[in-house]
């Protein structure tokens, strides 16, 4: 009786995935990112479907979490699968190098977005700079500050060390503290990757230093834990107040994006990801379909800084405006 | 009437305090220690609201796990029961334009509703516990992705925001939540017939059977109430997000354990009590708050959090050696 | 036939690997090729060989959480000394050595200090994963010697030189475990421990051991690890101590201890593996592959306790 249900369900299984592994043969690119727990990827992801739909192309995109071994895993499977390109957002420049260099053996091109591959060869790129986005957030806040004698103390959000795009913003923005002398770091606890602990560590940054006046997010994930916990704090006041603890981060997601406008959110050094992914199977499909290499092999998109200034003006390049305004139409 | 074993104290003084309440005493031991680097910050009234708001969506976790334990079970699947619930929840209230009631009705219920699939996993399929929940953790966090597409979804409207980061007067109400939580599961488990079977069904699953006690349903129930507290718990979690993320909750499960069997329970059954899962729970964030206030580097995170839950369960079982519990 | 039923494992994850194998051998083209069953074998090879630990550990009632840990930490320190200009052997070495000492750690903390296995592990795990990051300031090394990628990734004709190993530690393993006096004692330690210390056991002495063993083996591990991606990273291998002890329980042990096959838990890894393996090749959503995995390890361990009927003592 009970073999019975075995049998139904394992039949079962079998016309389901048997039918769905003798899809019709398209063009079938595989995507790799290192999570969804940002916004930023989540978008990526999206433009990445909606141009593949375009396209006519077949797409499959997986999350490795952040961890390397599985991504690593994820290639080979997608070589394994028979796609005809793979597009990588790697999680470590080096330990990606075996997974290129064996999608290399199989003949199959491989297009790098938002991190290099330190070996293998690879077809294309497209990246911003993290360092850079770090960087130019404390140029904003100098600048914010640059009649103040100081010291002003900063909170940082410092999230992983080993995950290596948050920990070059991370870089970049002290790269840039440490040449002005009225500015000082009083806290950087390390979070994980763990968006959750965003709450805590602000409450508990701000019991020891009660004279924060500015808290950078190498991560704008990060973002709604803090403010609530300035909210429960009772320090989230907007910018026209005496008491405003100014806000800067990395990413120019639609949460920062809605806050900047909503007067509360000082600077975002807007990486324009979304449509990194888009690009490469755009790349791919012309490659495939048409035998066009791309012109050049690699490309850098600059990093975006906003501002309240200058918001209006820039509002259209800015990937988390269009999806706070796809949203606030929903 | 918490099971500790009554043993006649041979020791008077200080030693012997130390041994009956071991746990409260590593706390305040703990809370001295760490305030004696930074004293201004950490021995101040605010310093102690800010950590019993920290300690809350851990606390009121642990209330319910305690449940679990003490009937020799456990679950692994509360962070994304959390996940679960909070993405039901915002999706209920955003997407589909239901109401803040609802929307918190939900949230409640769809925690409820896995600790309802743990329990039947458990009692009538006969599961191991750990295998169940750690499928379910996989489960309920997949099938959430699915709903949400792994989006993160802001904007909660005031009644949860209030419940979860907001003050009545000057005691923030998570933190009046934590306490509601653990007076009702005192009472539960201390003063009513449930919390004795409770016990009998932990500390002796065939004598339960014996003495006429339905073993398997004292079971479900104890997941469903477990699924209530975890329910609660990811309200105030909703809160802070301010909404939905995709990582919410993610290795919560094993801080809330850590906190309960800190805190006196046995994974083997029968013995514990809620009020030792609270000191577990405030342990817990003394480390994380102490890490922060401290300003520790980094790298020296999971070094200093793993010492110190060592060395708490090292002092905790020579605690119980010396009251002849047997782990 | 006794003898033979021991060897395959507890017989049902056996059937049930072998009929989830013989399914994805038939519904999908791209499973058959050499390439794909090649990687399969190599992906195994990491949570069996925790495995062969996990398992020991599991059968005398504990459980051991830190694996993945020690595994990270062996293989940071392998890193380390290797871009040091160490040669590969006296590397090993000192990774053996981490492995050993992390894993005695871990069972003098269980069995002097009667600890409760979960916590303790629990904390080591931490503990190992900061030690880790802290050697290389959470930065990742790479390149090391042609030995360490041949063993890790290399193959001797058609078959990967890990998946070797493989197999012959899980024979020495078996071995030990069902051929030797150690062995019993073990399972005896896990099943009745007062009759164990009746009948002269050094019951804290073997549950020291299998921790230790268990350290061992993440140390092998680290090392066909290092030669899996020719590279080491102190974040990665995250939840990795999961999937073992799913490996472990599918393959038929209990975790209240004094049951278990270990060849059953080359089985329940290799399960895992096809899993995610055949979720890839299907195409299956990336957020199902969670609940896919949870509900297929669901449906292993239920046919298993309805066919061993239900009347197990719970």
């Amino acid at each position: 009786m009970r073999k019975g249900w075995v049998v139904l369900l394992v039949s079962v299984l079998v016309v389901v995935f048997g039918t769905m592994a003798l899809a019709q043969k398209e063009i079938h690119i595989g995507v790799t990112v290192p999570g969804l727990f940002s916004p930023a990827f989540v978008e990526m992801k999206r433009q990445a479907e909606l141009k593949a739909q375009e396209l006519g192309v077949k797409l499959t995109v997986v999350s490795a979490e952040n961890d390397i071994d599985r991504q690593f895993e994820q290639v080979r499977d997608f070589i394994a699968a028979g796609v005809d390109g793979i597009v990588i957002t790697t999680i470590d420049s080096f330990g990606i190098v075996k997974a290129v260099e064996e999608a290399n053996k199989a003949g199959i091109p491989v297009i790098t977005v938002d991190r290099k591959s330190f070996g293998g060869e690879v077809f294309y790129h497209e990246e911003t700079d993290n360092f850079n986005a770090g960087r130019l957030c404390a140029v904003y806040v100098a600048h914010l500050f640059k009649d103040n004698p100081g010291p002003i103390e900063i909170f940082i959000e410092r999230l992983d060390p080993s995950v290596d795009s948050v920990e070059e913003r991370y870089q970049g923005f002290m790269f840039e503290v440490s040449q002005w002398p009225n500015l000082k770091v009083v806290a950087e606890p390390n979070l994980g990757m763990d968006v959750g602990k965003a709450f805590d560590a602000t409450i508990n940054a701000f019991q020891a230093n009660p004279n924060i006046k500015v808290v950078f997010l190498p991560g704008e994930p990060w973002l709604s834990g803090t403010i609530s916990a300035l909210k429960q704090l009772g320090k989230w006041v907007p910018r026209t107040d005496p008491n405003h603890v100014v806000m800067v981060g990395v990413d120019g997601d639609q949460f920062a994006v809605e806050n900047m406008i909503a007067g509360y959110y000082d600077f975002s050094a807007v990486q324009a990801i979304d449509k990194f992914v888009a690009n490469a199977i755009e790349v791919f499909a012309q490659y495939f379909k048409e035998g066009k290499k791309p012109p050049v092999k690699e490309r850098y998109v600059p990093v975006l800084g906003l501002c309240p200034e200058n918001l209006d003006f820039i509002k259209e390049r800015v990937w988390g405006y269009r999806v706070y305004t796809e949203q606030k139409g929903q | 009437m918490s099971r500790r074993a009554s043993v006649s104290r041979s020791r008077r003084g200080l030693g012997s305090i130390f041994v009956d309440y071991g746990i409260y005493t590593s706390v305040v031991l703990l809370f001295i220690i760490f305030g004696l680097f930074l004293p201004r910050a950490f021995f101040s009234l605010s310093n102690i609201r800010n950590i019993l708001i920290s300690a809350s969506t851990i606390g009121i976790m642990a209330v319910g796990m305690t449940f679990v334990i003490i009937t020799a079970n456990i679950d692994l699947s509360v962070g994304s029961a959390a996940y679960f619930a909070v993405a039901l929840g915002v999706l209920a209230m955003k997407r589909a334009g239901l109401s803040p009631v609802v929307g918190l009705l939900i949230i409640l219920l769809a925690a409820v509703g896995v600790g309802v699939f743990n329990g039947l996993q458990i009692t009538r399929l006969k599961m191991v516990p750990l295998i169940a929940t750690l499928a379910s953790m996989g489960i309920f966090r997949g099938f959430a992705f699915q709903f949400t597409d792994a989006a993160s979804i802001y904007g909660m409207p005031p009644l949860i925001s209030r419940l979860g980061i907001g003050y009545v007067g000057n005691i923030p109400v998570a933190v009046i939540l934590l306490l509601a939580c653990y007076l009702l599961a005192y009472y539960v488990l201390e003063k009513s017939r449930f919390g004795t079977y409770v016990y009998a069904v932990g500390g002796d699953r065939e004598a339960a059977f014996k003495a006429g006690i339905n073993v398997p349903r004292i079971v479900f129930l104890v997941y469903l109430l477990h699924g209530f507290f975890v329910g609660v718990s990811s309200l105030i979690l909703c809160a802070r997000m301010d909404g939905v993320v995709p990582a919410l909750g993610v290795g919560m499960e094993f801080d809330v354990i850590t906190a309960v069997i800190l805190g006196g329970t046995s994974f083997s059954g029968g013995v514990g009590n809620v009020w030792g899962s609270l000191m577990g729970a405030l342990i817990i964030t003394l480390i994380n708050t102490a890490l922060t206030i401290l300003n520790v580097s980094a790298f020296y995170y999971d070094i200093f959090k793993g010492s110190v839950i060592l060395l708490a369960v090292i002092l905790d079982t020579f605690r119980q050696r010396r009251l002849g519990i047997v782990t | 036939m006794r003898k033979w039923s021991n060897l395959f494992g507890e017989q049902f994850i056996f059937f049930f690997m072998v009929a989830f194998f013989i399914f994805m051998a038939v519904a999908s083209p791209q499973f058959r090729t050499h390439y794909n069953l090649f990687n399969l074998w190599l992906d195994v090879v990491i949570t069996s060989i925790l495995g062969i630990g996990m398992t020991m550990v599991i059968i005398t009632a504990g459980i051991d959480l830190s694996v993945a840990s020690s595994l990270v930490l062996a293989a940071m320190m392998g890193a380390i000394l290797m871009s040091q200009g160490w040669g590969v052997f006296p590397s090993f070495l000192f990774m053996v050595l981490v492995g050993l000492g992390f894993g005695l750690f871990n069972g003098v903390m269980v069995s002097r200090l009667k600890m409760v296995p979960f916590i303790v592990t629990l904390g080591t795990l931490s503990l190992g994963r900061g030690l880790a990051m802290l050697s290389t300031r959470a930065k990742s090394v790479y390149g090391f010697p042609d030995i360490v990628t041949r063993i890790g990734s290399g193959e001797i004709g058609y078959f990967p030189v890990a998946g070797i190993i493989v197999v012959v530690l899980y024979l020495i393993a078996w071995y030990v475990l069902n051929r030797t006096v150690f062995g019993r004692s073990v399972y005896l330690v896990g099943s009745n421990p007062r009759a164990a210390r009746l009948s002269g056991i050094d019951v804290a002495k073997v549950k020291t051991l299998v921790y230790t063993i268990s350290g061992l083996c993440a140390a092998l591990a680290a090392l066909i690890q290092m030669g899996r991606l020719n590279a080491a990273k102190p974040n990665m291998l995250y939840g990795l101590e999961l999937d073992v002890v799913s490996a472990v329980v599918l393959g038929g042990a209990s975790l209240f201890g004094g049951r278990g096959n270990i060849i059953g838990t080359l089985w329940g890894a290799l399960v895992i593996v096809l899993i995610r393996n055949a979720m890839v090749l299907f195409g299956v959503s990336v957020y199902y592959h969670q609940v896919v995995k949870g509900l297929v390890i669901l449906l292993a361990v239920f046919i298993d306790i309805v066919r061993s009927g239900a009347f197990r003592k719970r």
